[in-house]
């Protein structure tokens, strides 16, 4: 095949996207059990898996015929879309096609959640996988995600939305629902204050250990003071205070001011 | 239905003022107080606002310590960080730290309003980007608190 001119309007790849579309339009073939299968005949290959291809290719993975039809539709004009109606079919379509994104029905028979999934990340690295579930919570989608997901959605979400959800995992983003997302905030939180609490020194030295000048800077830290206020309030220079400050954080054994303050705040009443 | 609290701390006052502005002209919200320190915006946790919107420079002030102190002395406080040109690592931490939400400074005419009352309706703001991001990091701390048990 030869083109005539350089005009990016005409590349090869815009022109074998434009035509394959059409083509895949006119040569959707039904198998059965409602299973369709794309023939692109002769341009398969180069659409595929051509360099610099531009096509997105999807695989649907349900046991439901009737959720395959409406992701279909759906999706057909955005994407190649293969289908899968049982874990082996979907196993042996992953890794014959590496489609860019997978679309998987978490309720299909013999997936077994969890392990399923990264079962399947084995089998097509670099395929991105889109979860969808009837019965969504936040629990699964925190740890579907953590395993590599880069979706996780509802069975009712709006075809619209489908769409959009499988443009943004095509580009690199993830897809959750709102809920998802604060409890994902929620986790995320109360792992970094494990982190950090495993940092704060096991046994409680008491505040006594500090002189009456330590004790009287280290409220101030517990109030948010910052070493100029401090300065200002006792009327030393702040050379002083982080002096004095050195000497706290060695005797309490904390590393730094975020420390110093939470570990007073927690023992305020060895304070009076 | 009650009004949403909302303690305001920016160093920026300018900024302060224009958020001040945006939020007393919606219904269903009060400030009940403004910053523009850290020791005042701690200051202000009494208040037990629903909501504090904390300048994120602010935030990451004397070794980034506003946003826990804030958290013990007014547990239930919602807080939306409000950014610059802030890097993402920066929002990251704050996030990690327990802010529910982050708003470019930018953006505030459009959003401010939006936001303040997702997040009081327990919902939270921020963008997709992001998200994955805090997936990263999510999937970075499992990885660290894994490795002891199995030790």
């Amino acid at each position: 095949m030869s083109f005539p001119c350089n005009d990016k309007r005409f590349s090869r790849s815009r022109l074998i996207t434009q035509w394959g579309k059409r083509l895949f339009r006119e040569k959707l073939v039904q198998f059965g059990d409602g299973v369709f299968e794309a023939e692109l005949k002769g341009f398969k290959k180069d659409m595929v898996s051509g360099h610099g291809s531009t096509v997105l290719k999807i695989l649907l993975a349900s046991d439901v015929s009737t959720r395959r039809a409406q992701w279909v539709q759906a999706l057909q004009k955005i994407a190649v879309l293969y289908e899968a109606i049982d874990r082996s079919m979907v196993e042996q379509k992953l890794a014959a096609l590496k489609p860019v994104i997978l679309l998987l029905d978490l309720s299909m028979p013999g997936l077994h959640g969890l392990d399923g999934l990264s079962g399947l990340q084995k089998i097509s690295p670099s395929t991105r996988t889109i979860l969808l579930t009837t019965t969504p919570t936040e629990t699964e989608g925190t740890s579907m995600l953590e395993a590599g997901a880069k979706g996780y959605c509802s069975m009712e979400m709006d075809p619209m939305l489908l769409a959009k959800a499988v443009k943004m995992v095509q580009k690199g983003e993830v897809w959750v629902g709102r809920k998802v997302i604060s409890h994902l905030l929620d986790t995320l939180v109360s792992l970094t204050e494990q982190q950090r609490n495993r940092s704060l020194p096991k046994a409680d030295p008491s505040l006594d250990v500090l002189t009456p000048r330590e004790k009287e800077i280290v409220q101030q830290i517990g109030g948010g003071s910052s070493n100029k206020e401090i300065a200002h309030q006792l009327h030393v220079s702040e050379k002083t205070v982080k002096a004095h400050l050195t000497s706290v954080f060695r005797k309490l054994g904390v590393s730094d001011r975020l420390h110093l303050a939470l570990y007073v705040n927690g023992h305020r009443p060895s304070l009076r | 239905m009650p009004s949403i609290t909302v303690v305001i701390a920016d160093s920026d006052t300018r900024r302060l003022g224009v958020c001040r502005r945006l939020l007393e002209g919606a219904p269903g919200m009060t400030v009940v107080a403004t910053a523009d320190t850290v020791r005042e915006t701690i200051g202000t946790a009494m208040h037990r606002p629903h909501i504090l919107l904390l300048d994120l420079k602010m935030a990451r002030a004397n070794d980034a310590a506003t946003l826990p102190l804030f958290r013990t002395k007014s547990p239930k406080t919602q807080i939306i960080l409000l950014t610059g040109q802030a890097s993402d690592a920066h929002v990251l931490a704050g996030i990690s730290q327990g802010a529910r939400g982050y708003l470019d400074a930018k953006l505030l005419r459009r959003f401010l309003v939006k936001a303040v009352r997702a997040v009081a309706a327990g919902e939270s703001w921020v963008s997709r980007a992001m998200v994955g991001k805090l997936i990263d990091q999510l999937a970075r701390l499992m990885a660290l608190n894994v490795r002891p048990r199995r030790a």
